[in-house]
């Protein structure tokens, strides 16, 4: 059987209450499963919006949003929280992690909603916390593990890899980054993408990666930029 | 689920967490010491005379003749007859009546002239009788029964000799000097106020009053032993008649008999019904203490309420992390309630840890300060108490809570800060 795709969007239309043009208007938007795509867009420009819809946390647009199969439009506010503690696994630019959890702690965390993820990170190294080592492990992360520290001080770089183990924790049919870059600098930012992508590979996650910087738009099997992607703002159709 | 991540979250804030469950355990620790006083203080109260079935005086107030002859505050205006008192003794209907004289005093504790009936008849808490600690009850001319508090506030033993003052001021100048008391035993405590009083024989009260006059020796007036001894001490007078009946449905008969008396106008009052009614003054100023504690508690848990509120504000990207990895808003309306839930219990807890450890330092100190007895039981109203203060702990969460559900919704992903 063929796995949905994991984002699929139809005739997506998204206004602000009282705005008198459409802030989103995209016809069609679809990552395939295990699929990476990047997707640029200045700020201001709806990635965020658009992030929010797809990640069930915004509501009140038209047309269509499927994610993993389920469209978004025929859920309860429950049901899609539901959803998204299930199939996604998402990565901020900053404060990605609980300062007063240990780095372990957080990368667990991303089951705490989800008794499907704790499932499938239980069957695959036996326990939550030996997924989540393991995970850490791959990601480079060896060192914080061996000898424990606290989240606060581990660098920037660190952090994000220790967000990138939480989205990945459970094996989430899709990740989201949201600029998980923006904080580092060229070097690791490369290295952070690589790795990024081929754990993503590794545990069959499409992903989506959001940023401003068309320069990282080579790591990803497609690209697109929301300005081309919503004709709102292109073509100023305001239908 | 959520209980973990909102003590993890706490212990992160422990300093002012801290302080928030400090404020709350000091607020409850004082409401809940006032309503263990006042239980305690209810309990003693009415403990403090039972058995009695009357109590006769002079015709003054009811509450008047309760506290001079059974709290030995304040003092009689008119004495009764001797009389009287053995008209009353002879009634078929009276099992034991103990007559009472009142007006002498000792470094200002009340010297209580008295029988020996007195120590077989009364009777204070759930029926327990006087006890001694130390030697014997008087039983002659110029020997004195301390009560425990007296004999401890003066360091009196048995033996010791001892000036009782005429009136009942600590610095009365009239003194029975020439006839000194002997102390030949001491009570065990009573948690009443008996254990401030001294106790001798009427006919010692007699005795030293020999040869004055209106409250002043006269002039060469000095009595001894061998004119003494050949005196008819029998008291003309006494100030009150403590009365127990050999039926208690004979008792408002003879109380209207008693009333309506002819011989001089006396007043019978029930311990009970008298203790009842001055409960009600006094158990006015209880209840504003409680008043008042109540409202520090509730100072406290709107402290509770301002860190809380602040918490929520400077945590908004931590909320917005959980709803991202899947919490929905009502998980995290939740999670801060759990917090709010966790300091007040906390509160509580730490407040009557502290005062349960303070009643275990401090009681002896306040029985023998105050004659106030405290108990180391768990008063009656302090499970509503307890439960009031939880239940106002969980509404003062569910401001900072609402707030959270408010954020975790126009956030999204991502605070808007």
């Amino acid at each position: 059987m063929r796995s949905p795709a994991a984002i699929d969007i139809e005739q997506l239309s998204f206004t602000w209450p009282g705005a008198a043009r459409p802030l989103l208007n995209i016809p069609a938007l679809s990552l395939p499963p295990g699929a990476s795509l990047f997707l640029q867009g200045a700020s201001g420009s709806g990635k965020s919006t658009l992030l929010n819809l797809i990640a069930g946390v915004q509501h009140g647009y038209r047309g269509s949003i499927r994610v993993c199969g389920a469209a978004l439009e025929q859920l309860s506010p429950r049901q899609r929280d539901q959803l998204r503690a299930d199939n996604i696994g998402v990565i901020f630019q900053q404060f990605n992690l609980l300062p007063w959890l240990s780095p372990l702690e957080n990368v667990t965390l991303g089951c705490r909603f989800s008794a499907q993820r704790r499932h499938n990170a239980q069957q695959r190294s036996g326990s939550l916390e030996a997924e989540a080592a393991r995970l850490l492990h791959a990601l480079g992360l060896g060192d914080a593990l061996d000898q424990p520290r606290t989240t606060a001080s581990l660098s920037i770089g660190q952090q994000q890899r220790v967000a990138a183990a939480r989205a990945l924790i459970g094996t989430p049919p899709l990740v989201i980054a949201d600029e998980p870059t923006s904080a580092l600098d060229a070097d690791h930012r490369d290295r952070f993408i690589d790795l990024l992508l081929s754990e993503c590979a590794a545990s069959g996650a499409a992903v989506l990666f959001v940023s401003h910087d068309r320069s990282l738009a080579d790591h990803f099997d497609n690209r697109i930029g929301l300005t081309e992607l919503s004709r709102a703002t292109a073509g100023g159709d305001a239908c | 689920m959520l209980i973990d991540l909102a003590w993890r979250s706490l212990l992160n804030r422990r300093s002012s967490a801290l302080i928030c469950v400090l404020t709350i355990a000091i607020s409850v620790a004082l409401l809940a010491g006032v309503e263990k006083i006042r239980q305690d203080m209810r309990e003693g109260f009415f403990n403090t005379v039972s058995g009695t079935d009357l109590i006769v005086g002079a015709r003054a107030g009811q509450l008047e003749l309760l506290l001079y002859s059974v709290f030995h505050i304040g003092a009689a205006t008119n004495n009764i007859r001797w009389q009287s008192y053995q008209r009353l003794a002879a009634d078929p209907a009276v099992a034991w009546a103990v007559p009472l004289s009142l007006g002498d005093s000792h470094k200002g504790f009340r010297v209580v002239g008295t029988t020996s009936a007195f120590f077989r008849h009364y009777r204070y808490g759930h029926d327990r009788p006087l006890r001694l600690s130390a030697g014997s009850l008087f039983d002659g001319l110029h020997q004195v029964t301390l009560g425990a508090q007296v004999a401890a506030a003066l360091g009196y033993a048995v033996g010791d000799e001892i000036i009782v003052s005429h009136g009942l001021g600590s610095t009365s100048f009239a003194q029975h000097k020439d006839q000194p008391f002997r102390v030949v035993g001491i009570l065990a405590p009573t948690g009443t106020p008996l254990d401030r009083s001294l106790f001798v024989s009427l006919e010692s009260i007699t005795a030293i009053h020999a040869g004055w006059r209106a409250g002043v020796p006269l002039p060469g007036m000095s009595v001894d032993s061998a004119t003494l001894a050949a005196m008819d001490l029998t008291p003309d007078q006494i100030t009150a008649v403590m009365v127990g009946l050999k039926s208690k449905t004979a008792v408002f008969q003879l109380q209207r008999a008693i009333n309506s008396y002819r011989g001089e106008p006396l007043l019978a009052i029930l311990p009970g019904v008298a203790l009842q009614q001055l409960w009600q003054v006094i158990g006015r100023i209880e209840q504003a203490m409680l008043a008042i504690s109540a409202c520090v508690v509730l100072a406290g848990l709107t402290g509770m309420l301002g860190v809380l509120l602040t918490s929520v504000q400077q945590r908004r990207r931590e909320l917005a992390l959980l709803r991202a990895i899947g919490a929905s808003p009502l998980h995290l309306l939740t999670l801060v309630l759990f917090e709010a839930l966790l300091l007040t219990i906390g509160g509580v807890l730490a407040g009557l840890a502290a005062l349960w450890a303070l009643l275990l330092v401090a009681r002896e100190a306040v029985g023998d300060a105050f004659g106030l007895y405290l108990t180391l039981a768990w008063p009656d109203g302090l499970t509503l108490i307890v439960v009031a203060v939880l239940l106002a702990g969980s509404l003062a969460g569910t401001l900072p809570a609402w707030r959270a559900w408010r954020y975790t919704l126009a956030d999204g992903l991502t605070p808007k800060t």
